[in-house]
């Protein structure tokens, strides 16, 4: 069964342009969706920093955001937590605005923001009773627990923590809400490999542990392959893919020409038929292409499965990297 | 959502009972001594029989010498007309910028409060603390104020400013203002310029001119002869001159060439000249009896502006912060 996949704006193959494709192959019901937006965008006077922007996102999902900077992650975040209402368009978290309905969306939602904002003059206990004071389903137990495992002191401000200790009482704040939808803000952006590592690992024990979908934004693709399962692709301020990963992997090939065969029309014709190219990088030497199978026209597409591919394209699966690259590298 | 905005604000708290308790000891202290004298060298005395029979005639010479050593704290004061636009400084401009410029409303406002329930907690909390501490104040203001209000009254700027309900309608107006500024701003430092600027631009005016008019002066036309006093020590008085029989006032200099004749003259001589001239004294004045009212119109509009900035806070930081 294939998930939905979506590919915003239009493809170019190599004869003539294919028009944007929209399906859902299993259209979930609104009881199953975290986040849904419809034609988002947002402007500041003549400017969009988000625009058209349709998402859907399951619960359960652990999604990857993702996009160079200025693209609109942030905006589309903010818009998402009721920091920011739209200009056009819509946003509903669990069925409800949040800039209209805080009191529905707010408490059902943990958000990190860029930089984790906390407030630097507060030791990491009166962290914990703000979270306590301002939150109705704030689990204390949990959020303390988190942060003796990282012996992260009680009694220490906030402002003579570390880097990466900031972050982690910022996912703890969040994580002690008990949300149903996590949202984090290039929570890793500016923390040391080692510091990034740790914060993906406890996210991902979070998550094992509570029922929760993520929406996690970052310009660092690579971390969040372990961690991630769900993706969304935003480049100069328009959604440009989102679907399920293990999908996306299923549906795009990295396909390897050596030499001559990288300048033969009829081979290029050839590929174009039976899929769609992405991107296209040309070597001195030869030429990588991301390419995209149609799970309709190739329905049982799996990487052991024949798809008519000519072996000397060396067609392999990507890695994440390659397909987001490949997306935000069109114009 | 009240332990937040304690915890956030519990320094300038102390910083403000630290000043509040200096001010006060320093208060307490001179008004005792004030009062005592005021009773032990015969100025209360002096004033309850003045212009009666009674009187003591040394009094000219007993109010001189409490004015000497009094009357420079009645100045010093004054000053305390700043502790509003301060206290607004140090308190309102930063409530909503500072979470502004650190980006921490991006923790405060995705919690599980409404932006409007994080603002109307914050602003009642803060509101209500400055108008405790403006209530205080003025209670002891007032009383220390008491030799001052039985020589000049209230109604003058040195009393009507600290005594009734003014001042607190003044501490509300500089918070609200600070506050505001704070919001649509979204830096504090530009907030605080703009709250001192705004405070006076404001104050000034309403001090200087407009407290004057709220209801028309009365005037009181006499000659400078006549047993009685046209106004008494509580009156407030604005202005004094001669006029003519038919009304036209006649300049001081004018008054002074023609009767202040060489040395030699007394008061009563020049009296007799102005009198020979037709002319009589005129005074303006607002009764002391206005004293509420006027306390009433004063309140009345600071209360109105801070109500307004209020309003307009609530829904910039609701709809406009965005």
């Amino acid at each position: 069964m294939s998930e939905a996949t979506t590919l915003g704006g239009t493809l170019s193959a190599g004869a003539g342009t294919q028009p944007a494709v929209l399906r859902h192959a299993d259209t979930p019901s609104t009881t199953n969706i975290a986040l849904a937006t419809a034609g988002l965008g947002k402007r500041y006077g003549r400017h969009w920093a988000l625009r058209d922007c349709t998402v859907t996102l399951p619960k359960g999902r652990v999604a990857a955001l993702v996009g160079p900077n200025g693209a609109g992650k942030t905006t589309l975040l903010h818009l998402c937590v009721g920091l920011l209402a739209p200009s056009a368009g819509s946003a509903q978290v669990f069925g409800h605005a949040p800039d209209r309905e805080p009191k529905a969306v707010l408490p059902r939602i943990g958000f990190v923001a860029q930089d984790h904002p906390l407030y630097k003059g507060f030791t990491v206990a009166d962290m914990l009773t703000m979270g306590r004071k301002l939150n109705p389903h704030w689990d204390n137990t949990l959020a303390t627990r988190r942060l003796r495992q990282l012996d992260i002191p009680l009694d220490r401000r906030v402002g003579k923590l570390s880097g990466g200790q900031q972050a982690q009482v910022a996912l703890a704040m969040a994580l002690g809400k008990r949300p149903d939808l996590l949202i984090l803000d290039e929570p890793v952006a500016s923390l040391d490999p080692l510091a990034r590592r740790d914060f993906l690992r406890a996210l991902s024990g979070a998550v094992a542990e509570q029922d929760v979908t993520v929406l996690l934004s970052s310009h660092i693709i690579g971390d969040l392959e372990r961690v991630c399962d769900y993706l969304i692709i935003l480049a100069t301020a328009q959604t440009r893919l989102t679907g399920d990963v293990a999908a996306i992997l299923r549906e795009h090939r990295r396909l390897t020409l050596t030499g001559a065969l990288a300048r033969d029309e009829a081979t290029l014709t050839h590929i174009s038929a039976l899929a769609t190219i992405v991107a296209s990088d040309h070597t001195s030497d030869g030429a990588t292409l991301l390419v995209w199978l149609n799970p309709d026209t190739m329905p049982d597409a799996a990487p052991d499965a024949p798809d008519g591919f000519d072996p000397a394209w060396g067609a392999q699966t990507p890695t994440l990297e390659e397909v987001s690259l490949a997306y935000l590298e069109r114009a | 959502m009240v332990w937040l905005v304690w915890r956030q604000h519990r320094g300038e708290l102390l910083v403000v009972a630290i000043v509040l308790a200096i001010l006060a000891t320093a208060l307490i202290v001179t008004g005792v001594q004030m009062a005592n004298d005021f009773q032990q060298l015969g100025v209360a005395s002096c004033l309850a029989q003045e212009g009666t029979p009674a009187a003591n005639p040394n009094c000219n010479t007993i109010l001189a010498g409490f004015d000497q050593t009094y009357g420079w704290m009645e100045i010093a004061v004054s000053w305390l007309n700043f502790i509003p636009p301060l206290l607004a400084i140090l308190v309102g401009a930063p409530l909503v910028a500072r979470e502004l410029e650190q980006g921490t409303q991006r923790l405060a406002w995705t919690q599980s409060v409404t932006r409007f329930w994080w603002l109307a907690v914050k602003l009642a909390l803060v509101l209500g603390g400055a108008l405790l501490v403006s209530a205080l104040l003025t209670a002891l203001l007032t009383w220390w104020r008491g030799p001052f209000d039985q020589l000049g009254g209230r109604l003058d700027p040195g009393g009507f400013d600290f005594e009734g309900t003014a001042p607190l309608s003044y501490m509300l107006f500089a918070l609200a203002l600070a506050i505001a500024a704070g919001a649509i701003i979204r830096r504090s430092i530009p907030a605080m310029v703009v709250t001192l600027a705004g405070y006076l631009a404001v104050r000034l005016p309403i001090d200087n001119y407009l407290r004057s008019n709220y209801l028309p002066p009365v005037t009181v036309t006499q000659s400078p002869l006549a047993n009685t006093n046209p106004v008494t020590r509580a009156d407030w008085v604005l202005n004094g001159g001669w006029v003519d029989t038919h009304g036209h006032p006649i300049s001081d200099y004018q008054a002074f060439s023609t009767c202040a004749i060489g040395p030699g003259s007394t008061k009563q001589d020049f009296f007799h000249c102005v009198v020979a001239h037709g002319w009589l004294e005129t005074t303006v004045y607002q009764p002391a009896s206005r004293f509420w009212l006027f306390q009433g119109i004063e309140t009345a509009i600071f209360v109105a502006l801070a109500a307004a900035l209020v309003g307009l806070t609530i829904w910039w930081v609701q709809r406009r912060i965005n």
